[in-house]
């Protein structure tokens, strides 16, 4: 180790021990500038409350310097013998604006109610040219020897244009500033480009080293990194930082003096060392195009163009592809490019264009062409013209719209060969193509069977009939079906539902024979209707019909004992009539008949 | 009285069929000689009698092929699948006949049970779907009526037996039949005749001209509006066409 650094660490550690909190201290990487020099303000925080504070607040420049930008900050935490100790930097990129001696007034931050400040810097802004960088600044003096300074080694965001329209490219080229000598460097983080569209510029692979002296001090430079960039909308645009970290040779050894040096020296000629550095962002102001004058099919092309159309050959055969090229070359945004209008009649069959791009990345431009093929099928003889093609575009140099136009095309098809050529392929399907070359399949020699023209069957008679008839039928089978069941397979329900019409024959043949002669054949008939009607409706034997056996039944059945005895005493008085002596009166004969006939009645409700 | 213009008629229609036979040996005769406008003739003449087959118009199809009017055979063709949905011959002359079609439209792509589907409600004409719906139909009340009045056990058990495939087979030859009827009253095609049209936005003459069709093409119709049909392509597309352009099949 460096004896000297060794010494202002034990010093620096020394210093930290009784430190205060906080010390803010400013530095300028040059105090005699010439105008449109960057200028690196740095304000430095130190101690415990570094970290606390807040990005304190920018002095006034008093327009002797521009505001570039931010450089960002820079935080340092280390503990040594358990005391931390952090320091934060911000850095500021100014631009010499105005000729005269500025001082920069002291930046002061406000920590727990305590004010600490920074000693004012005095900077000197010369015309040019005259002023040169104090010695003391000097690259690679022994005190710096393991460390470069900010201004030895830096980037820069160099940009072709800070206002554009939307679409118009932007160059961006990022040029590397260095006074040390610079073995390599690797990209730790590329520029976020939000809201463009990035086309990679081609650089040479070892980038060209030129040399520039700013400020009276002599750098080499390098593009290390080109892009044109496309706003795709209008407004306030960043373009962010890159990060680079930088291989450095930092030569050390040639002025040794001491023994104490040298032992303490590396025994190599120069010590490598990284370095990181970052671009300041850089702010585009994007405009939007003018929508005054915007032609009706402009699709937001921006940049010169040329059209071009031309088609394979104009004189084909139906069904014969021909091949429609349209290309746009200039510059700009080619890969974006829109299609330009084309109107195919309908008569061509049509694919989607095939789109092609040539890209030329060289000259620090985006340029090329873009061709778009259409294939054609002319699927019908005759003149086919396909009208003039369109493309519109903005000119951002000029800012006026241009619309380009191609001659019209005119294509003569002439009728092919009768039969459909697949060797083009086009518009057959798998299915169709095993149909070509075959001729039609020869006629019916039968006319096999006829029907009347526009004959529907589905409203003709015969099948409605054929639908309804079977229905019917089917209906009536049913009905049919179940009455001759009822009647046959169940006799008793045959017997009850004729019961009724027996017993009326009966009473009825009774009613003829209504006179007093016939007495005793009269009450026959009625006391046969009477028992008959039981016996029918309960499916019993009249012969040998009991009277308690038949009043079982009527209680089984629920019938009301005064129907039942009325019954029952009717039954009797017949019977006693009938063997009776003495002559009964017509009247009573009459009364008995209603009486029989009632009972009947009722019993057909009641059974 | 009435037997006799019964007899007549009879007679008459008898007549008619013979000239209809008469005319299309006529035709194929012709068809045989490479005269293919005598052929057609013979053939439009055959169905002006009124009844017509699958062969009549198969035939004419091919006199119209054969004399380069692609619109008229694919046509006549579509007409004769229609009386003959699973006639092969029908099928290929038709396909060949498309080959000279200028407009290729695209169908959506038909997946297998769409094929399926397609395959089975085609597989017979409506007449002979008519017809196998009506057998069944008479043969299962058949079934029922001598369930109900048979008292011999093995016939009673065979129609048990039968009665539910019967119905089974029934209740999908119906529904197929149904469908087709449905499609059949519903769904109007035509075969474009004219050499080329312009399809427009709206039954107007002075429209816009949307997309051309060309002579042959089979197209949708769905509705009509004083001289023009709208009309729909297998590929969705559609517009207004006068109806001088085409024929419904």
């Amino acid at each position: 180790m460096n004896p000297r650094i060794f010494f202002i660490f034990i010093l620096s550690m020394v210093c930290l021990i009784g430190a205060q909190p906080l010390a803010v201290t400013t530095t300028v990487n040059q105090t005699q500038i010439v105008i449109d020099q960057q200028v690196v303000f740095t304000i430095e925080l130190t101690g415990e409350a570094a970290q606390k504070v807040g990005q304190p607040e920018l002095p006034d420049m008093q327009g002797y310097l521009a505001f570039l930008g931010s450089g960002g900050t820079a935080q340092n935490i280390s503990f040594v013998n358990g005391k931390m100790s952090v320091s934060k930097s911000f850095s500021f990129y100014y631009l010499a604006a105005k000729e005269g001696t500025l001082t920069i007034p002291a930046v002061t931050v406000v920590y727990e109610n305590e004010e600490y400040s920074s000693q004012p810097i005095t900077l000197t802004i010369t015309k040019g040219g005259t002023a040169g960088r104090p010695q003391g600044a000097a690259p690679l003096t022994a005190d710096d020897r393991s460390s470069t300074d900010s201004d030895d080694l830096f980037i820069r965001t160099i940009v072709s244009k800070r206002r554009v329209y939307q679409n118009e490219p932007v160059i961006v080229t990022y040029r590397i500033y260095a006074a040390v000598r610079v073995t390599g460097y690797t990209i730790t983080k590329l520029p976020e480009m939000t809201g463009f569209w990035t086309e990679d510029i081609e650089t040479p692979q070892q980038p060209q080293v030129k040399n520039e002296v700013i400020n009276g001090v002599n750098y080499v430079t390098a593009d290390i990194k080109k892009v044109a960039i496309f706003p795709t909308s209008a407004g306030e645009k960043t373009i962010g930082p890159m990060s680079l970290q930088c291989e450095v040779k930092v030569q050390n050894t040639q002025r040794s003096r001491d023994l104490f040096d040298s032992f303490f020296d590396d025994a190599f000629f120069g010590r490598t060392i990284r370095k990181s550095i970052e671009s300041p962002a850089v702010e585009i102001d994007v405009m939007s195009l003018p929508s005054a004058d915007k032609p009706a099919d402009f699709a937001g092309a921006v940049g010169q163009y040329k059209l071009n159309a031309a088609i394979d050959k104009t004189d084909v055969e139906t069904n014969e592809a021909v091949t429609l090229k349209v290309t746009l070359s200039g510059t700009g945004n080619i890969r974006l490019l829109p299609r330009p209008t084309v109107i195919i009649p309908p008569d061509f069959e049509r694919y989607d264009p095939k789109e092609t791009e040539n890209i030329s990345r060289q000259n620090g431009l985006i340029s090329g062409s873009k061709t778009f093929e259409y294939v054609l099928v002319p699927r019908f003889p005759g003149h086919q013209s396909i009208k003039p093609i369109t493309f519109s575009y903005f000119d951002p140099k000029n800012s006026t719209y241009q619309t380009l136009t191609s001659p019209e095309i005119v294509i003569n098809v002439a009728k092919g060969s009768g039969q459909f050529v697949a060797a083009g392929g086009t518009g057959l399907s798998k299915e169709e193509v095993k149909y070509v070359g075959q001729d039609i399949r020869f006629i019916k020699l039968t006319p096999g069977p006829l029907q009347t023209i526009n004959y529907r069957i589905y409203t003709s008679f015969g099948f409605l009939s054929l639908l309804i008839v079977p229905l019917i039928v089917l209906g009536a089978a049913f009905a049919y079906k179940s009455h001759a069941d009822k009647l046959s397979a169940n006799a008793a329900y045959a017997r009850s539902k004729r019961a009724n019409a027996m017993a009326m024959r009966r009473l009825s043949k009774a009613k003829s024979l209504l006179t007093e002669a016939a007495q005793k054949d009269f009450y026959a008939e009625v006391a046969s209707a009477l028992t008959g009607f039981a016996a029918d409706k309960l499916n019993m034997s009249k012969a040998g019909l009991m009277s308690d056996e038949l009043e079982k039944e009527f209680s089984k059945k629920n019938i009301d004992s005064e129907l039942t005895s009325e019954y029952f005493d009717l039954i009797r008085m017949c019977d006693f009539q009938r063997f009776a002596p003495s002559v009964v009166k017509k009247e009573e004969m009459d009364r008995s008949y209603k009486k029989a006939r009632d009972v009947i009645i009722k019993l057909e409700k009641a059974l | 009285m009435r037997r006799v213009i019964l007899l007549f008629m009879i007679v008459a229609s008898g007549c008619m069929a013979e000239q209809t036979e008469y005319l299309f040996r006529q035709g194929v005769d012709a068809y045989q000689q490479n005269d293919y406008e005598t052929a057609v003739s013979h053939f439009e003449a055959a169905l002006q009698q009124g009844r017509a087959s699958a062969a009549i118009y198969y035939n004419l199809g091919n006199a119209y092929y054969k004399m380069g009017q692609t619109g008229k055979a694919i046509l006549n063709y579509e007409r004769a699948k229609k009386l003959a949905p699973s006639d092969d011959d029908i099928e290929f002359n038709l396909q060949i006949a498309q080959l000279r079609v200028v407009d290729k439209i695209p169908s959506p792509e038909a997946d297998f049970f769409f094929q399926f589907w397609h395959g089975t409600k085609n597989l017979l004409s409506l007449k002979a779907f008519a017809m196998l719906a009506v057998g069944l139909y008479l043969l299962l009340i058949a079934l029922i009526v001598i369930r109900f009045f048979s008292k011999n056990t093995v016939l009673l058990n065979w129609t048990r037996i039968f009665r539910l495939p019967i119905f089974i087979l029934l209740f999908f030859i119906g529904a197929l039949f149904a469908v087709r009827v449905r499609e059949d009253v519903h769904n109007r095609h035509g075969i474009i005749l004219v050499e080329k049209v312009s399809v427009v936005s709206s039954p107007s003459a002075d429209s816009t001209e949307m997309f051309a069709l060309h002579e042959g093409v089979k197209i949708q119709i769905i509705a009509q509006s004083g001289d023009f049909f709208r009309i729909r392509l297998t590929d969705g597309k559609d517009g207004w066409i006068p109806h001088t352009a085409l024929e419904i099949i």
